[in-house]
């Protein structure tokens, strides 16, 4: 019971979020130009419809490929290595920042 | 939610290696990538229970007395989580499978696909983050929980033979 209750506050904060992404995008300049000379807000259709509007992305960006997606994966973690560097030596330099203000302090 | 260490460890594997996963649709084709993306989102929660005590601490005493160092945790992963959902989200909006198997089509602008891009790329500098933020705990869980019995494996340990030790009884008198 506990923890259904956990989840449902974490699926309101998950959805009071997305709600608040989705309003910032469609009510900001965010929204493409082609879309505002359009006017037509996002809307929901349903999918039994025969004559639905092509999908903006359109074609197969993503199609897979194992060699193309193993060098993604590898710039992904070389990307977060970089990142967790970066954090780790600027924490090292207030740690030893923090180590020679004391020593000052005590001498 | 009282987990032990190890499930939090094997929690956090699987949810990095789906993370390396989604964040890279080339590896495994679109319709993977929507639908695992979905499944991450129960990961996610599921990784919140597990840290519940936690969140409830530090969203009660943010502004009272509270510890730098878990502010700054909160501050990094409050935002990661908004990245996360703004990539779900516009992850869902421009989806091209999960949304038609669901049965709804989205008549949706182009402008939603930046913001995807925009979001994961956000979700995976503060992922770098996040992870340097506990990198001693990372550190010391993966040593005590894989690196260690992996070496144990490698190298048993030597087992001492038996020694054996006289010892002189002196009868009493």
């Amino acid at each position: 019971m506990k923890t259904i209750l956990r989840i449902l506050v974490i699926l309101f904060v998950v959805v009071t979020v997305s709600g608040g992404v989705y309003a910032l995008v469609e009510s900001t300049s965010l929204v493409s130009s082609i879309e505002a000379e359009r006017g037509a807000p996002s809307q929901m259709i349903g999918a039994d419809a025969q004559s639905l509007p092509n999908h903006p992305e359109g074609g197969n960006d993503h199609d897979a490929s194992l060699s193309h997606g193993i060098s993604q994966v590898f710039v992904t973690l070389a990307k977060l290595t970089a990142i967790t560097l970066v954090i780790l030596f600027f924490q090292k330099g207030i740690d030893l920042l923090k180590k020679m203000k004391l020593k000052v302090v005590q001498r | 939610m009282k987990t032990s260490t190890k499930t939090n460890l094997v929690l956090d594997i699987v949810i990095f290696t789906a993370f390396l996963v989604i964040a890279n649709p080339a590896l495994t084709g679109n319709t993977i990538h929507e639908w695992l993306s979905v499944s991450f989102g129960a990961a996610i929660v599921t990784h919140l229970l597990f840290h519940w005590e936690w969140l409830v601490n530090v969203t009660v005493n943010f502004f009272k007395n509270l510890f730098n160092q878990s502010r700054l945790n909160y501050v990094v992963d409050t935002l990661f989580f908004v990245a996360m959902m703004a990539a779900l989200m516009s992850g869902m909006m421009i989806s091209k499978d999960v949304m038609s198997f669901l049965g709804i089509q989205l008549d949706v602008s182009r402008s939603w696909k930046t913001i995807h891009n925009l979001a994961s790329d956000s979700s995976v500098i503060l992922l770098g983050i996040h992870f340097a933020l506990h990198w001693k705990w990372v550190v010391t869980n993966i040593s005590r929980y894989i690196v260690d019995p992996i070496r144990g494996m490698i190298k048993p340990r030597v087992q001492r033979p038996l020694v054996a030790i006289s010892v002189r009884v002196q009868k009493e008198k």
